[in-house]
């Protein structure tokens, strides 16, 4: 059911990132990888239906009721959801899809740009599981990583990589996904998500190291739900999957990675 | 006590609230909001006699204030229809229209026959107008002949009631109601979807892999008001309007238009407890006004021009 949740925080991180946090009773009940379809107008007002769809936003981290979501302002939708103030209440429709299925072997995180926003919940439910991982970020530049930084709550082997040098390592995720296997006790699975040409460059690497990858897709959604099709993905078998409802985290190996 | 129910020639229904085909599945995913009985009629998903996997993504972009589409007509195929999802809205005590398309008017007929062997449909929904398969739709839908081609072809082999989904994509709409009504359609569904385009001016590219779509949402509300009037102005065939109702009042505008039924579509997105919630804000809105059947505002708008008289 849609929920009307108050804003508790809607934060400026730098770059054009922002954290919302509100209070939710049906979010508390997600696992990682999972997400929210949110009304980005702030229920105070009458609707205008402009912009008209929901915008589907990954669970950043979840704390009993309080859920947060890391977002950027890339067009209209979340520019508008940036001027939400605290206090005023969003509509929202959640826990939604299917999201990492969480298994006993050790875990490489990775997230490029906004990419990162399904991992902090992630690397929280690690913690508390007390199992081996690490997280490697990587962003166009140093201010696009401000959130680089939550992470140490949960673990101290962050790995951070810019395209500019400006923080971190010089370079893109994937440079550095070899080494940091190597410095675990076991090789682990990977858990990615970021722009599509990174998901592709880790799909190709996990055929050739016959790693286990999952990626967390993100599209172009209208219902949220599964029966619209708009977020439809193609399968290597030729049949297609909603990106809503039977991802949005997919393994690897069952998606399409031809252009 | 209101009553809601109306007659849309052999079809009844027992309210005149609907959800439009392609934006609501078979129905599954919005059970979780309110029952499906609930509503008028469950307007399925477009079946085709072979399973689609539709057009490549992206597939949606958003305009103002409504969405362009090029889903493609993705569909399991009516096999798989009747095998699942038929029985499921069956269970869930809905009243079923389904929806049909196809790329050739063989296809249609075989379609329709093959539905028509099933039980628990109420009525068949021939799509003749998706902008979004290059073959069949969209000629089927902007030239009479052709529509009446086809219309006559399932009105063969489909003895139950008949709605014919109209594009708006044509000069004078009234024409294809005509043609399509005398090829033995019960009913015309107005609107399917205004053909479209959305370009990225970062990149200069389409924003549907598509290049076009069909625009859907409160965008395409007056065009399709509009093309209900002029078709009830004409015409007795009972009529379901939609596009873009996001309200009860956008509801209660089609009826006075001359729709007796609305049907749901981009509202579900916005909303998806939206149509289930439209049932008693109808029965709501009548009862304020004093008035006990939802027949009394269907065609009841007024000739316009009487600057005194701007409410009931």
């Amino acid at each position: 059911m849609p929920e009307n949740v108050e804003i508790i925080q809607n934060k400026p991180l730098g770059g054009d990132y922002y954290r919302l946090t509100v209070s939710s009773q049906s979010l508390s009940r997600a696992t990682p990888g999972q997400f929210a379809h949110l009304l980005v107008q702030s229920q105070q007002e009458p609707p205008t239906w402009d912009p008209l769809l929901r915008r589907p936003l990954s669970i950043y981290d979840l704390e009993g009721d309080k859920a947060s979501f890391l977002y950027r302002t890339v067009g209209r939708g979340t520019k508008i959801l940036a001027r939400a103030k605290p206090g005023e209440k969003l509509d929202l429709l959640g826990p939604l899809g299917r999201g990492f299925q969480l298994g006993a072997a050790p875990t490489l995180l990775i997230g490029g740009g906004v990419g990162a926003a399904p991992m902090l919940f992630l690397a929280h439910t690690l913690h508390e599981r007390g199992q081996e991982f690490a997280v490697l970020l990587g962003a166009r530049s140093a201010q696009e990583l401000a959130h680089a930084g939550d992470f140490a709550k949960y673990t101290s082997a962050v790995f951070l990589v810019t395209d500019d040098g400006s923080l971190g390592r010089q370079g893109i995720v994937t440079d550095f996904v070899p080494e940091i296997i190597a410095q675990f006790s076991a090789i682990p699975k990977l858990c990615a998500c970021g722009p599509m040409p990174m998901l592709a460059a880790l799909a190709a690497l996990a055929a050739k190291e016959k790693l286990a990858l999952d990626v967390s897709l993100e599209a172009r959604m209208a219902c949220g739900v599964g029966a619209c099709l708009a977020c439809t993905c193609f399968l290597r078998d030729g049949n297609t999957a909603r990106v809503c409802a039977d991802g949005p985290v997919f393994p690897y190996e069952v998606l399409d990675w031809r252009g | 006590m209101v009553d809601l129910a109306v007659n849309l020639g052999p079809l009844r229904l027992k309210n005149p609230i609907a959800v439009a085909s392609g934006t609501f599945g078979f129905g599954r995913e919005y059970e979780q909001f309110y029952p499906l009985r609930d509503l008028g009629a469950v307007i399925t998903k477009a079946v085709t006699l072979e399973k689609r996997v539709g057009n490549k993504p992206p597939r949606l972009a958003e305009t103002a204030a409504g969405v362009l589409n090029s889903i493609g007509l993705e569909n399991p195929g009516v096999e798989q229809f009747l095998a699942a999802d038929l029985p499921h809205l069956r269970r869930c005590g809905a009243t079923v229209i389904v929806n049909i398309a196809g790329r050739t008017i063989q296809e249609y007929r075989a379609v329709a026959t093959r539905l028509a062997q099933a039980e628990g449909i109420a009525a068949l929904e021939v799509n003749i107008s998706c902008p979004n398969v290059k073959e069949g739709g969209i000629a089927f839908g902007t030239e009479p002949q052709m529509a009446q081609k086809v219309t006559a072809a399932v009105r063969g082999v489909w003895p139950g009631p008949l709605i014919v989904k109209l594009s708006p994509n044509v000069t004078d709409i009234v024409l294809l109601a005509r043609a399509v009504v005398e090829a033995g359609a019960d009913i015309i569904s107005l609107i399917n979807t205004l053909t479209g385009m959305a370009i990225d001016t970062d990149t200069w590219q389409p924003k549907l892999a598509n290049v076009v779509g069909g625009l859907s949402g409160p965008a395409v509300k007056p065009v399709a008001v509009r093309m209900v009037w002029q078709v009830a102005q004409a015409l007795t065939v009972p009529i379901i309007g939609m596009g873009g109702i996001m309200t009860v009042e956008d509801a209660v505008e089609f009826l006075l238009a001359g729709a007796t039924c609305v049907a749901v579509g981009t509202g579900n997105f916005w909303q998806p407890t939206l149509a289930g919630a439209l049932v008693g804000q109808l029965a709501d809105y009548l009862g304020a006004r004093g008035l006990n059947d939802v027949n009394q505002l269907v065609g009841k708008v007024g000739k316009g021009g009487d600057k005194w008289r701007n409410c009931v």
